[in-house]
């Protein structure tokens, strides 16, 4: 059988120096040992390493479980617990009452079924050590009184405390009693219990047949409980001696003591200490001061006596081994004494307890007699329970039901008749969480009830969606007017989910307020725009601009200004769509609340859109009917300009491509460019009938005054082109479209100019000279025209240049025809060109074969030459040409080129015709230097 | 109520309007110059100690293409804002021409404020006792000079401005009731910068 021991105990202090003191605290250590084995504790390894260090100063730690540790009053598993009260260090008194107490307390409120106290009471002076084997022997030396204490290692003595410690240990009347000596010599472990234990777990523990191992102890212990159980002091003491007393004779040996008195007291083997000790028990008890002092000289006690052999010794002996354990126990009695209040308070409370645990057994009784009687009624009440557990579960289902299928009266009366908010939508969740689950009963071999639902929760729904809609096209509107920062958040988060819900389960009707509202705002937005135009149209009526009140004019430019009029508007348009886009955004910001729908993002856009597209119509309108009116080109262009820019300015607030309102303007860059191209036909088509009406001065030729105006005119509307655009820069046309804008420009005024010529009674050359005069301004404007320029500089140039080459041809023509040698001049270049640089005289020898080469016929030349030349110089025909370039290069080459002729032929001449005798003929008067001065031809010999 | 207020900011090609807007909106400054074309848009609300108002800030661009665009914006603005560079003379002596445009269209039923932008340039031409005695003569409600590119007296240019504006619905201006008085600020620069980041706005 294995018994769980639990050992208890308190410090010991110790200075070990010698080697029957190890073995001492080894043996009672080795006791305790033991008992771990069975029950091991973390401070053995300690406690090892403690008492094997046998040269060194150490305090062997007995303590292992404090008594607070709750494991020791709750851990079952223990079955004895030791209190092993070694020594009290340096009050005695109170270690022994603390022993006596924690005992009590074990014994009261612990669950340990054994326990046995053992007390050793003990006390090692610093300096002295008191070891003996199987047991303790103190060995104190004091002379009077007096303790000193001396350090086996040093001699010396030790301080004042340990001399104070040791008057406390010489009042410890345990101490005097000698009841150290006798109970420590008996060192064991008893296994037994107290009269409280036995109450309490005799049953539990009867098998428990525990083997005295010392009586001593036992009949210590027991006489202890006898203390504790309250009898009175006198009584327990008495039985206490007693019992001391009768279980002596049984627990001691007095041959054993016999033997050791022995060899006290003989020659070999003394033992000093032994002796030394008994002298101490003589001196005490035969002194008047000692604790044991005899009351006759019977009483006397001398050592000597101890020693006699026989009876006689045995006796006394004896009597003072019970002086020894009466003094003892009547000391150990006065320390119970103090606890005898406890006792009692205890045995107060017994009877309480006492009475309740009869109360206990009389209710316990009743009860039982009252459960019998109950039984129908029990089973009446199981009855019951059993049917409301079947009506709970019922319930239960039925509540599940109606939560997962059904809207209570409350939510369906919120849905028709509360307000749209968080509850509101709380509910609607609740319905489509209600139209989901319905897949349950769908799928249920009855159906019924499924549809039911189903068509139920489904009417409810277009009930909620039919209440926002009419909701949010009530309040969207409004709160579209209202500022970002004045709107109820609540206010717009609910529209925000009315919009969200309504899309998703209604896009129709969506689509329906989406629309109302586009249509609202459209409305406001057209209305206002109107009243603006209307205001401008009443200002620009009604009163001259200059007149205007500058803080009371309308809205758009007070003085009719076609292009400041199409600013303002597009300025309002572009302010307005800043106002509405930045109102929508507002309205549909997603900042706040738990709404987020892609969708509803998308909706900005939109609504952003065909709201400020419904200002598309009047926009139009307002800018046809600017246009249409406009006549000044250059104000179109600008106008087209300015449409351009805009229509960039409102690409970047809106979307361009989906824009009615950006399409509107790109459909009025087209009209403007139309426009532009409608006022110069038009104007060419009335310079046309004007021009073929005007009479040209033919004493004058210079540029008809229609040109000037129209090219003025129109040519401004380049202005604005730098010298490195390309040609759609300018109204972004196209090369084919700029062509024929060119055309326009310089083509058809060039034909008009053609055909007022023709039409005039001019001759060839004040023909050629009106219209070398127009094309020369026209090629002049072209030219420092960018864009027109790089299409028409070379056609009017080339034009030009067409016209003064016409021109000087005639001029030839007419030199030779007034100086009668045209004739003369084909035939020469019949038989060989003088225009080419190679000139021979012998190439010319068929020109004697024709008829026309005789004397007459060059003298009659001559002649007309003398007579043309003289008046040519101040001729002044020439002279209506404006270009000065022109007029030189027109004046010079015809004559120069004459010169050269005339050279050539004089040279011919002279070669070929000849008198009778062969002699040249002298036909011209004047060689080719008096011709050429004649025309005006400087460095005549030059030309040759 | 939340009150919004246009406010047009006028001046030559180059002057920085564009770069001062940047700084009061986003807070950068980017130094490559980009010509604004036609007349840009943003908005931003403001919270004054016991209001808000939202200010509507359009940008107009400086080229002479784009100048007819500008009456039409300042014809309904609560605020003209007239920019000049302090380091070009040229701009500062338009601010007379940009101020007969204000004068023509709102006549005296705006505030106008005159900034004088690049305060971190060296090479200043333009004396700020001058540009005071010039806002002075020509009635502006304010003068101030400014740096988009450190945000000089930027957020205090706007402020200010706010908490001149509500007085403009309800009550006549101080340049109405007083003639030419004109409020000036401290542009002293050797002042700390105020802190670019330290937006309350």
């Amino acid at each position: 059988m294995t018994i769980k021991c639990l050992t208890l105990g308190c410090f010991v202090p110790c200075y070990h120096n010698s080697t029957a003191g190890f073995k001492s605290l080894n043996s009672s250590s080795a006791l305790l040992g033991k008992v771990r084995d069975e029950f091991p504790h973390p401070e053995k390894k300690k406690k090892r390493r403690l008492l094997n260090n046998s040269n060194s100063r150490f305090w062997a730690r007995m303590s292992f479980f404090p008594p607070s540790m709750p494991n020791i009053q709750t851990d079952s598993t223990i079955d004895i617990c030791v209190y092993y009260q070694l020594s009290p260090i340096v009050n005695s008194v109170q270690s022994y009452s603390d022993s006596i107490y924690w005992y009590t307390w074990y014994v009261l409120f612990s669950r340990l079924s054994v326990i046995s106290l053992h007390l050793v009471p003990l006390y090692f002076p610093k300096d002295q050590s008191l070891i003996s084997h199987h047991g303790f022997h103190v060995r104190c030396r004091y002379l009077r009184n007096e303790f000193r204490c001396r350090s086996p290692a040093t001699g010396k003595t030790p301080d004042h405390r340990s001399k104070t410690d040791y008057r406390r240990f010489r009042s410890n009347p345990i101490f005097r009693s000698g009841f150290l000596v006798s109970v420590s010599s008996n060192l064991s472990i008893k296994v037994s219990g107290g009269k409280r234990h036995r109450y309490r777990t005799q049953r539990e523990y009867q098998h428990l047949d525990p083997e005295p191992t010392s009586s001593q102890a036992m009949e210590y212990a027991q006489s202890s409980l006898s203390l504790l159980e309250g009898s009175s002091e006198e009584v327990a003491s008495k039985n206490m001696i007693n019992q001391m007393k009768s279980k002596s004779t049984r627990g001691l040996d007095s041959d054993i003591l016999k033997s050791r008195l022995d060899r006290v007291f003989s020659q070999t083997g003394y033992d000093f200490s032994l002796r030394q000790s008994i002298s101490l028990l003589e001196e005490r008890i035969n002194g008047k001061n000692g604790a044991l002092s005899p009351e006759n000289d019977q009483d006397l006690f001398h050592q000597e006596d101890l020693v006699q052999p026989g009876p006689s010794g045995t006796i006394n002996r004896r009597k003072l081994r019970g002086k020894v354990e009466e003094d003892m126990l009547r000391r150990h009695f006065l320390m119970l004494h103090a606890f005898q209040p406890i006792a009692r308070k205890l045995e107060y409370l017994k009877s309480d307890l006492d009475d309740l645990n009869d109360s206990y057994d009389g209710i316990k009784a009743r009860l039982a007699e009252e459960i019998g009687k109950s039984g129908g009624v029990r089973k009446n009440l199981r009855e019951k329970v059993r049917q409301r557990d079947l009506l709970a579960v019922k319930k239960h289902l039925l509540t599940s039901f109606q939560d997962k299928f059904m809207l209570s009266q409350y939510d369906e009366h919120y849905l028709m008749t509360g307000d749209i908010d968080e509850t509101y939508f709380d509910i609607l969740q609740k319905v489509s969480t209600i139209c989901s689950n319905c897949d349950i009963l769908l799928g249920m071999d009855n159906d019924r009830l499924g549809t039911f639902i189903m068509a139920k929760m489904g009417s409810i729904k277009d009930m909620a969606t039919d209440r926002m809609s009419a909701y949010l096209q009530k309040n969207l509107n409004a709160t579209y007017h209202q500022d970002s920062m004045t709107r109820d958040s609540q206010n717009v988060l609910n529209l925000q989910k009315s919009m969200v819900y309504i899309r998703k389960n209604s896009i129709e009707k969506f689509n329906i307020i989406v629309y109302g509202l586009i249509k609202q705002r459209s409305q406001a937005l057209v209305s206002d725009f109107n009243a603006q135009l209307k205001d401008y149209s009443n200002a620009a009526s009604t009163r001259p601009a200059a007149t205007f009140d500058s803080s009371k004019k309308p809205l758009y430019l007070s003085s009719y200004d076609s292009k400041r009029f199409t600013s303002d508007v597009l300025a309002y348009i572009h302010s307005t769509i800043v106002n509405e886009l930045e109102m929508v955004e507002s309205l549909f910001s997603f900042d706040q609340g738990d709404v987020r729908n892609q969708d509803l993002l998308d909706v900005i856009g939109v609504v952003g859109n065909k709201v400020v597209d419904s200002l598309s119509v009047p926009l139009k309108a307002a800018l046809e009917s600017t246009i249409r009116q406009e006549y000044k080109i250059e104000t179109v262009v600008q106008l087209y300009d300015l449409i351009d820019l805009y229509c960039m300015m409102y690409g970047k607030l809106i979307n361009g491509e989906k824009s009615g309102l950006v399409a509107i303007l790109l459909q009025m860059k087209q009209y403007a460019r139309d426009r532009l191209f409608t006022l110069i036909q038009e104007r060419l088509k009335a310079l046309k009938v004007t021009s073929e009406a005007e009479e040209l001065d033919e004493g004058f030729l210079g540029l008809p005054d229609w040109l000037v105006d129209f090219y003025t005119d129109y040519l401004r509307i380049f202005d604005s082109v730098s010298a490195t655009s390309k040609n759609s820069d300018f109204v972004d046309m196209d090369s084919e479209k700029f062509n024929s804008l060119c055309c326009l420009l310089v083509d058809e005024p060039i034909r008009i100019l053609q055909v007022q010529a023709k039409k005039s009674a001019l001759g060839k050359q004040g023909i050629l000279i009106f219209e070398i005069n127009a094309v020369d301004f026209i090629h002049s404007k072209v030219e420092v025209t960018p864009l027109l320029s790089t299409v028409k500089e070379k056609y009017t140039s080339d034009k030009l240049s067409e016209l003064v080459t016409a021109i000087t041809q005639y001029q030839f023509t007419q030199l030779l025809k007034n100086s009668g040698l045209f004739d003369i001049y084909n035939l020469v270049n019949m038989i060989f060109a003088l225009e080419d640089d190679f000139f021979d005289v012998s190439v010319y020898e068929p020109i004697t074969q024709n008829k026309l080469f005789r004397a007459d016929t060059f003298q009659a030349a001559n002649q007309k030459l003398q007579e043309y030349l003289a008046t040519y110089i101040t001729s002044d025909d020439l002279n209506k040409l404006i270009s000065p370039s022109i007029l030189s290069a027109v004046s010079v080459d015809p004559c120069v080129h004459f010169v050269k002729f005339y050279h050539n032929l004089t040279l011919i001449v002279a070669e070929y015709l000849k008198d009778e005798n062969g002699q040249p003929l002298p036909v011209f008067q004047w060689d080719y230097r008096h011709v050429a001065t004649l025309l005006g031809v400087d460095d005549s010999a030059e030309l040759v | 109520m939340l009150t919004k207020y246009k406010i047009v900011f006028l001046g030559d090609q180059g002057v920085g309007k564009t770069s001062l807007i940047t700084r009061f909106m986003y807070d950068t400054f980017d130094s490559h110059y980009a010509a604004t074309i036609g007349i840009d848009f943003l908005s931003k609300t403001m919270y004054l100690d016991d209001k808000t108002i939202r200010l509507q800030l359009w940008d107009t661009a400086g080229q002479e293409r784009f100048r007819s665009l500008i009456p039409s914006y300042i014809r309904d603005s609560n605020v003209a804002i007239v920019v000049y560079d302090i380091t070009n003379r040229d701009s500062f002596n338009d601010v007379q021409k940009w101020l007969d445009y204000i004068r023509e269209e709102r006549g005296k039923d705006v505030l106008i404020i005159l900034v004088g932008n690049k305060s971190d340039l060296k090479d200043k031409v333009v004396t700020s006792d001058e540009a005071e005695e010039l806002s002075k003569k020509l009635g502006c409600n304010l003068f101030i000079e400014t740096s988009s590119k450190n945000g000089y007296n930027v957020k205090k240019l706007f402020k200010k401005v706010a908490k001149m504006l509500p007085e403009l619905k309800n009550e006549p201006t101080e340049q109405e009731t007083n003639g030419n008085n004109v409020q000036t600020i401290d542009i002293s620069t050797d002042k700390p910068e105020e802190n670019a980041s330290s937006c309350q706005c």
